[in-house]
């Protein structure tokens, strides 16, 4: 069942992503939002106010899924990536790789990083997300999109 | 993959596909592998500056280059993994091309998965406005998402409907890509090929456009396309339109860059009407793609 978030829904999540990852609002303007059981999804404004929106499976991306706390999807990361100012880990090339696999990392204490959900690097490029606990980052990235890569 | 001409197929087709011999040597060819860079999320520029794939440009969309080299690993590089590209037939990008989306038009991809010329779409109106995309098998549907997903497609709404039972709503511009008997994939797919199959999607696909009709707005664009080459699926089932509604006007079809074989106007016994000139034909000599048939229809 989609519902589409009210303003006050709205807020909360701006709110989050703001405090987690320095992501503004101004980002979303022209996005709309709705959620099911599982996740909050963000698509264009077009989108969800189709005339068919109550037939649609889905619209959009998932952008937060509802954990323990929320939990931002790594299609989510990959797309808003370059707006994110906070909780961001960038790897070389090797441990990218391992990243990609969907090994968890050793990486040790971070100053700048917040326990809790980060975003994941290699170059300029996001990865994903993951788990930032006691210096390890548990890898979120779903099975169906794990890799054996080279990077070039 | 060398694949051998069924030899019914041949008999078939000997008198209408131009340069038929050259036609029948490119079964044993391998097709070219094509990629579409995703400018959702990497510019066309910056994506050629990184990559490490030898391409060459796709004559009729800046965005579609063919992979000289190395084709196996398209699929597990870096690039890939990141969105910031799709493996895509080169010909299949025309049907989106022809549709000419803008963003402030409503547009519905009636067959969607598993999202190529959707995610075209998307792109195009550079995550912008609403497709609405729709399949109504759940694993093609499956598939469909893990590309919008994997693409950051943010303007595409999906739908799990029988096309003949889609829900009455009016839309400026219709992707009718049809289930098709797949001759101008063979190389690609392995295809159980016969006459009767021809017929049953024929067919299927005359239901298929008389309800894609009725959810087009006046002065509307439905593009149809397939990819075979079986008149029945193509010109046979435009001429079964044109006989049902009066108001269909064919529209000529150019996309600069390609140069594609005009629509048949015979076929065994039946005659077509004379306006199918104006769709168009792609053979799998021609640039070493898939073939592929597409009509652009406005409606009165």
């Amino acid at each position: 069942m989609k519902k589409k978030l009210n303003n006050k829904e709205k807020k909360e999540i701006f709110s989050y992503v703001y405090e987690r990852f320095g992501i503004q609002e101004n980002v979303f303007k022209e996005m709309g939002f709705f959620k099911t059981q599982k996740a909050i999804y963000v698509a264009t404004r077009t989108c969800i106010s189709s005339p068919l929106f109550n037939y649609t499976e889905t619209a959009g991306l998932a952008f937060l899924r509802f954990n323990k706390v929320l939990k931002p999807t790594t299609n989510f990361l990959q797309l808003f990536g370059k707006h994110i100012k906070k909780n961001f880990i960038a790897l070389d090339k090797d441990d990218a790789e391992r990243f990609i696999r969907g090994e968890d990392l050793e990486v040790g204490e971070k100053r700048d990083l917040n326990p809790g959900y980060v975003m994941v690097k290699y170059k300029e490029h996001t990865l994903g997300c993951a788990n930032f606990k006691e210096g390890n980052l548990k890898n979120m990235i779903s099975k169906s999109r794990r890799r054996r890569i080279k990077i070039g | 993959m060398s694949f051998m001409i069924p030899k019914k197929l041949k008999q078939r087709y000997k008198r209408f596909i131009p340069e038929f011999d050259k036609f029948v040597g490119y079964f044993k060819k391998p097709q070219t592998v094509s990629i579409r860079v995703n400018t959702i999320k990497i510019s066309r520029e910056k994506f050629l500056k990184n990559t490490n794939l030898e391409l060459k440009q796709v004559p009729w969309y800046k965005n579609g280059f063919f992979v000289e080299k190395n084709h196996g690993i398209v699929a597990h590089s870096f690039d890939y993994f990141l969105g910031y590209m799709y493996l895509q037939d080169a010909a299949s990008m025309l049907p989106p091309l022809v549709l000419n989306p803008k963003v402030k038009e409503s547009i519905l991809d009636l067959t969607a998965a598993p999202g190529s010329k959707t995610t075209q779409i998307s792109q195009i109106l550079n995550n912008k406005g609403c497709i609405v995309a729709n399949d109504n098998a759940f694993e093609r549907i499956t598939a469909l998402r893990g590309n919008i997903n994997r693409l950051g497609c943010m303007n595409v709404a999906i739908t799990r409907l029988d096309v003949r039972n889609f829900p009455n709503s009016q839309f400026d511009k219709i992707l009718l890509d049809v289930p098709c008997s797949l001759e101008g994939s063979m190389r690609k797919y392995f295809v159980r090929w016969d006459e009767n199959t021809v017929r049953n999607f024929a067919h299927l696909q005359k239901q298929m456009i008389s309800r894609a009709w009725k959810l087009l707005k006046p002065k509307g664009i439905l593009v149809y396309s397939t990819c075979t080459y079986a008149p029945e699926e193509n010109e046979g089932v435009v001429q079964y339109l044109m006989n049902q509604e009066q108001d269909v006007k064919i529209e000529p079809i150019k996309i600069p860059g390609i140069r594609m074989h005009p629509g048949l106007s015979n076929f065994r016994n039946t005659e077509f009407d004379s306006e199918l000139k104006k769709t168009a034909r792609v053979y799998i000599h021609d640039y070493n793609t898939s073939g592929f048939y597409i009509a652009k229809l406005k409606k009165k």
